[in-house]
């Protein structure tokens, strides 16, 4: 498992170091770690605690505006890079208490935190009175919020983190994620994660807290969609109440179907991949975007229920079972013959 | 209350709107007991069952664990007083392996490095070390029973909670059960809910009949088979 965490940390340092001089466009690859990131959020709870979140974007919102409103309050943003990842961890733990403690089910969940996503994206959108400030923050209303401090480098407050900078901190910030989360799989907590998403009542029935675990895992759901949040504001450098907006939901779940919800490759993949066409098609008028997006939902629900990486990797793994007892046989036969020769 | 009754309910009472499921049951466990629960269809058995586990909560009377009150507490708090719980239907992970299921198991009240010691005491115990590392969903019914008789044996319970233990499974497989039942019982007291009285004569001492959300009787198998009022609501006379 070691070998496996340390091989996968390194060939994805080496194509998050490499990408840059693949792309000519930074500004767009950083946008699609970012989504990378927030599609992880959804893979994680979904794809291994069974958790089915229709508003991630409200704690992606809630990270984004967190920043920008702590940025303007504060002098220095690497506190205001802290305090937006409280805020959607709180938020997401206080709604999962009450959702997981109430025990709602999987639909009414669903439902529950999209009403959610779409309350913030109503409020938000409401805020453009001169009432609505936190400290100094002015909310804005539809406006958003402009011209907020963005991070600036560890070792020089002078100068922002921005373009290549932006990048590599948003692409080590993903990758830490990725090998964070997967040692949290392969510890007692994330086996047990996964055992509640096999059966609930069996995990309730040997003495696990099937309400607490749950809670935990979609705090840090949350923890890590208002990272990406903390992240997009940073690179859009203004926040705007279209982060909720019900669009941004949907096409995170999509990134989640198409890369494969079962792994934690998977949304990433599907979050590169569709992030990456649809800024390409963004640049044509001859297709609509949403038409196309959602026919590649459809095809790979269709033909790839697992998503694209899960596919694969079964496949690859078969190709590779198969080959190891065909050379197995093979040398069968030809120390047969061996035999054969000797008597 | 005397002090070694593991397990004692006092007027347990159960009500889904008007229909009355449970009417002041008073049932007493002792240490290393091993009781069968029988009645007919409806008569009470899974729901007081369900009682015990804290699946449903009585509306009215209390469950007495090692004498302390546990009515109405969530399961997870009754498997943690050291209660082990075997479904009707075999409740287990299915996409996990079955040293996977029985791990998780040993894991919620041991350290990782004990319960994977006990996880491997359990599967040579089963006889499930051959398929140990197959998916429990890939695994035949008498298997899946076993594989949750592992869980259950895995948490080291000292009150063990089984619903019919037996159902589905071929005469050889039900001769198996009925030996882990009579390991079990060397360190658990346990529960039983089934049909199958030949089951029943094999491994009860007691038995308590329900019927009609009541206790109709309880006493020694043999003599519950010969009361004319049980063999009269659920034995049959031919019994």
């Amino acid at each position: 498992m070691l070998r496996e965490t340390l091989l996968s940390a390194a060939v994805g340092l080496a194509l998050l170091v490499v990408a840059p001089f693949l792309f000519d466009d930074i500004y767009t690859l950083t946008v699609l770690t970012i989504y990378g990131l927030l599609a992880l959020s959804l893979g994680f709870i979904w794809g291994f605690g069974g958790i089915l979140c229709f508003g991630q974007a409200a704690f992606f919102g809630l990270g984004a505006y967190g920043f920008a409103i702590a940025s303007i309050n504060f002098a220095d943003p690497w506190v205001a890079a802290l305090v937006s990842l409280i805020i959607p961890a709180l938020f997401a733990a206080a709604l999962g208490a009450m959702l997981f403690y109430g025990r709602l089910s999987d639909v009414y969940l669903a439902v529950v935190t999209l009403v959610v996503t779409l309350i913030l994206f109503k409020f938000m959108n409401s805020t453009a009175g001169s009432a609505y400030k936190i400290g100094d923050a002015r909310l804005g209303g539809y406006n958003g919020i402009p011209g907020f401090d963005t991070l600036t480098l560890p070792w020089d407050s002078s100068e922002y983190l921005i373009n290549e900078y932006l990048y590599y901190f948003c692409a080590l910030v993903l990758l830490l994620a990725y090998l964070g989360l997967r040692w949290l799989l392969t510890a007692p907590f994330g086996r047990i994660l996964i055992g509640i998403r096999e059966n609930e009542l069996r995990a309730e029935l040997v003495g696990y807290d099937v309400r607490l675990v749950k809670t935990l895992a979609f705090a840090i759901g949350g923890m890590l969609a208002g990272m990406s949040g903390m992240l997009f504001a940073n690179w859009a450098e203004i926040v705007t109440p279209a982060l909720f907006s019900l669009s941004q939901s949907a096409e995170i779940i999509i990134w989640v179907i198409v890369g494969g919800a079962g792994s934690l490759l998977g949304p990433i993949v599907g979050a590169f991949a569709l992030g990456a066409l649809k800024f390409f098609l963004g640049q044509q008028t001859l297709v609509n975007n949403l038409f196309v997006l959602g026919s590649i939902l459809v095809v790979t629900v269709l033909f790839l229920p697992r998503g694209i990486v899960p596919t694969l990797t079964r496949f690859f793994k078969k190709r590779r079972r198969g080959a190891k007892a065909v050379s197995q046989g093979k040398r069968g036969r030809s120390s047969r013959r061996r035999l054969r020769h000797a008597r | 209350m005397r002090a070694d009754a593991i397990l004692e309910t006092r007027g347990v009472t159960m009500r889904f709107g008007g229909v009355i499921a449970l009417e002041n049951v008073d049932f007493r466990l002792e240490n290393d007991e091993l009781r069968c629960l029988i009645g007919p269809n409806g008569a009470g058995k899974s729901t007081f069952f369900k009682c015990l586990t804290g699946l449903l909560t009585p509306s009215e009377g209390s469950i007495y664990l090692q004498g302390e009150d546990c009515t109405g507490i969530h399961p997870h708090a009754v498997a943690r007083r050291g209660v082990g719980i075997k479904t009707q239907v075999p409740s287990v992970m299915n996409t996990l392996t079955a040293h996977e299921n029985i791990w998780l198991s040993a894991r919620q009240a041991q350290s990782s490095r004990e319960a994977n010691r006990t996880t491997q005491e359990v599967l040579e115990r089963l006889d499930l070390e051959d398929i140990a590392t197959d998916e429990v969903a890939t695994l035949a019914h008498g298997k899946r029973q076993l594989v949750e008789l592992g869980i259950v044996m895995a948490g080291r319970p000292s009150l063990v909670l089984l619903d019919e233990p037996a159902a589905g499974l071929t005469g050889e497989e039900v001769e198996r059960m009925i030996e882990v039942i009579h390991e079990l019982n060397r360190d658990a007291a346990l529960v039983i809910v089934e049909h199958d009285m030949h089951f029943v004569r094999s491994i009860a001492q007691t038995v308590t009949v329900f019927h009609q959300g009541r206790v109709l009787t309880e006493a020694p198998v043999e003599a519950v088979m010969a009361d004319p009022a049980v063999r009269d609501v659920y034995l049959g006379k031919r019994a």
